[in-house]
């Protein structure tokens, strides 16, 4: 009976929920590094648990949504404080500590690791096919928080209503040059994703690609993400139009992770990962 | 020793008279020598004079004598009779001036809440009187803590952060759009003294390419010599200018807006998304609102900028309770070191004035003590020694007693007066004084 940390890290993060609030909206400085202290000893505590986890369970440890919810909350969690070591600025942290801290509570109430893998699906490849999504999933995550704070942003000086939180955020360029910068990581990450699922569907069904649910709708994730790319890289859009795209990703990507109710209705690749 | 105080400023009296107590740096110096010139009470002075307020500060054994000396050297300096500013002075005796002053250092009492100038014009006061000598320990104290309250009260709180300014205001924003100025350009339309006050902050901020335009060439080529790097555009290349900067400052006279949306519009599409920030400081304005509708457009004109300033003045104010929190905890800390300037070597004298009595007495007797025995001697030695411990007992546990209770000062000088004690004036730093003598 293994000792479950997973209240000790959400109360962490409800720590650095309250202290990042404070930092954007309390005294300039005073709560800067408690917010950091607080998220980064839940990810301390994260890590080590869920590699446990893993090791425990294997495979199992990823099944359910449970166990996706707890593995993109760590992932944001890591991507989200290595930028905010670079940016020097903990604004950001409004948004992803809550994000954080409701991700854990969900999978605190939904029991993961539920399910056994069909025999046919022992691969070595799951390691690449799944881990590399939630990675690039926290990625495209935090480039829409981004975007979330750039439209803030900007609505504000443009109305020129400029409150004294959002002086606390980061300059307008640097927020969207970090979503293009996010993106710019995880898109690699989420095109293996796809690809090492295709391998892995042609090795075991000799098919590469079968147009289930999960399937179809992490392509058009995909696309949306390419879409945002081609036109800021190519086309140099920039500004509302680009962080729009953003959040409609990011939509896809919430949609993407809970089509499993679709995916049931088919004989599907997914079925066997409980909702 | 007492702190005084006698001043006015711009809250209690209007300009035309503030002004007859406006005092010149030269002016300052030669005040504060015959304030403090040996015969009169006061033992140490100081004199802060600025176009806001002058206030003068001394150290005086005696209060009453004190003010009577200040205030007659303050209506010596004012050519009107007193009872043009008499409801304009105020006083602060020793806590109180302590307190104003530190307020004074940390801009709570400036127009500009947390202005810094105020500092430097605290410290420059102080210099003035170090110089003339004037300046002693309880002074030197005052105003070295008085600097440190003002450091303080500025880098732990916001009474001083955010711009108050139209033009920092405008390069507050401009770091709010594009965060590192250093690669960015500037481009100059018109010229004038908000441009140059413009420029400066640009360049404080780290804007190091300029672009001038000018519907005057010579005008344009002659602001862009004055600056390290910068480059004169001729008037009708000026969508050139705009294609390349990224702030445009903007201050003609022109009567109508020299920038309009349809103009912008295909600026815009060169610069492909390229944000633009523009400072229109001119009235009439030379930018049109509407090129605020482009995307990548950001317009402040004067009025959007002084809403920023008035924000930011607003913020100021609510520091006010933090900085005067900084400014009580600062008072006490004087206050203990203030005190304890009376009581310690009062008692140190107080003890040396006593033993003193003792060893006279024994060595005019000494003739005949010499004819005892040793153990005669001790015993006279002992029972002296025992009634001088024994009279400085209780004064000396109730001075530090008063001193506990805020009210050492007073006891200190009864004790002073009442035994005829002579307190020399010990070190910077304090330290053991010499042989108090009793009369």
């Amino acid at each position: 009976m293994t000792f479950n940390l997973l209240p000790f890290i959400i109360a962490l993060v409800g720590l650095a929920v309250v202290f990042y609030s404070l930092t954007v909206f309390g005294q300039k400085g005073k709560w800067d590094s408690s917010a950091s202290f607080a998220y980064w000893a839940s990810a301390a505590l994260h890590a080590p648990h869920a590699a446990f986890h893993v090791w425990r369970e294997g495979r199992a440890a990823f099944l359910g949504g449970g166990a996706a919810a707890e593995f993109l909350s760590l992932g944001m969690a890591v991507v989200y404080l290595i930028t905010e070591r670079k940016f020097k600025n903990r604004s950001f942290g409004l948004v992803v500590a809550p994000i954080s801290f409701l991700a854990l509570t969900f999978s605190y109430f939904h029991k993961s690791g539920v399910g056994e893998i069909p025999v046919e699906l022992n691969s070595p490849l799951f390691y690449v096919h799944v881990p590399v999504f939630i990675l690039g999933y926290a990625f495209f995550s935090l480039a829409f928080v981004s975007s979330v704070f750039y439209l803030l942003q900007e609505r504000a000086l443009k109305s020129k209503k400029i409150h004294s939180w959002v002086r606390r955020f980061p300059p307008l360029q640097a927020v969207d040059d970090l979503c293009y910068t996010l993106v710019s990581i995880g898109f690699p990450m989420i095109t293996l994703g796809i690809l090492s699922g295709s391998v892995w569907s042609w090795l075991v069904w000799s098919r590469v690609w079968s147009w289930e649910p999960k399937e179809t709708l992490s392509l058009i994730t995909w696309l949306v993400f390419a879409v945002y790319l081609h036109g800021r890289y190519l086309r140099g859009w920039r500004g509302r139009r680009t962080n729009l795209i953003l959040i409609v990703g990011f939509v896809c990507i919430l949609i993407t992770y809970h089509s499993l109710p679709l995916s049931l209705m088919q004989d599907a690749k997914h079925t066997f990962i409980d909702p | 020793m007492h702190i005084l105080l006698l001043g006015i400023n711009h809250k209690t009296a209007p300009v035309e008279v503030r002004e007859k107590f406006y005092l010149t740096e030269e002016r300052v110096a030669g005040c504060l020598e015959s304030l403090v010139d040996g015969s009169g009470p006061a033992k140490e002075g100081v004199i802060l004079s600025t176009c806001n307020r002058t206030e003068f500060y001394a150290a005086a054994d005696a209060l009453k004598e004190g003010y009577n000396a200040l205030d007659g050297f303050v209506s010596g300096l004012a050519s009107v009779p007193r009872s043009g500013y008499r409801d304009s002075i105020y006083r602060g005796t020793n806590m109180e001036a302590v307190r104003r002053l530190f307020a004074v250092a940390a801009g709570l009492d400036s127009m500009i809440v947390g202005e810094g100038q105020i500092l430097g014009q605290v410290r420059d006061a102080h210099r003035i009187a170090l110089a003339a000598g004037t300046s002693g320990k309880t002074l030197n104290r005052l105003f070295r803590q008085a600097v440190h309250v003002g450091k303080r009260s500025r880098t732990e709180t916001g009474i001083a952060r955010n711009a108050v300014s139209v033009s920092s205001a405008a390069v507050g924003l401009a770091c709010q759009l594009f965060g590192d100025l250093s690669r960015k350009q500037a481009l100059l339309i018109g010229a004038g003294k908000m441009t140059n006050l413009a420029v400066k902050h640009l360049k404080s901020a780290g804007v190091a390419r300029f672009l001038v335009v000018n519907r005057t060439f010579e005008r344009a080529r002659d602001l862009a010599s004055r600056l390290p790097d910068a480059e004169a555009i001729p008037f009708e290349s000026m969508n050139e200018g705009l294609e390349r900067a990224d702030i445009v400052i903007s201050s003609t006279g022109a009567m109508r807006p020299i920038v309009d949306k349809a103009m912008m519009e295909p600026i815009m599409r060169v610069r492909r998304g390229r944000r633009l920030f523009f400072v229109d400081i001119a009235v009439p304005r030379d930018v049109d609102p509407a090129v605020n509708e482009l995307e990548h457009c950001f317009v402040y004109d004067i009025d959007d900028l002084q809403g920023v300033v008035e924000e930011n003045l607003g913020s100021r104010r609510q520091e006010v309770e933090r900085v005067e929190a900084i400014i009580e905890n600062e008072v006490e800390e004087f206050r203990k070191w203030f005190s304890s300037l009376d009581v310690a070597p009062t008692l140190v004298a107080f003890r040396k004035s006593i033993e003193g009595i003792r060893e006279a007495e024994l060595s005019r007797h000494s003739a005949k003590l010499e004819r005892l025995t040793e153990e005669q001697k001790n015993l006279v030695n002992a029972i002296t020694s025992g009634l001088v411990n024994k009279i400085l007992h209780c004064p000396t546990h109730a001075l530090k007693e008063a001193d506990l209770r805020q009210d050492g000062s007073f006891y200190a000088q009864a004790l002073k007066t009442l035994f005829g004690l002579n307190v020399p004036e010990t070190a910077e730093t304090g330290g053991e004084g010499e042989e108090g003598e009793a009369t």
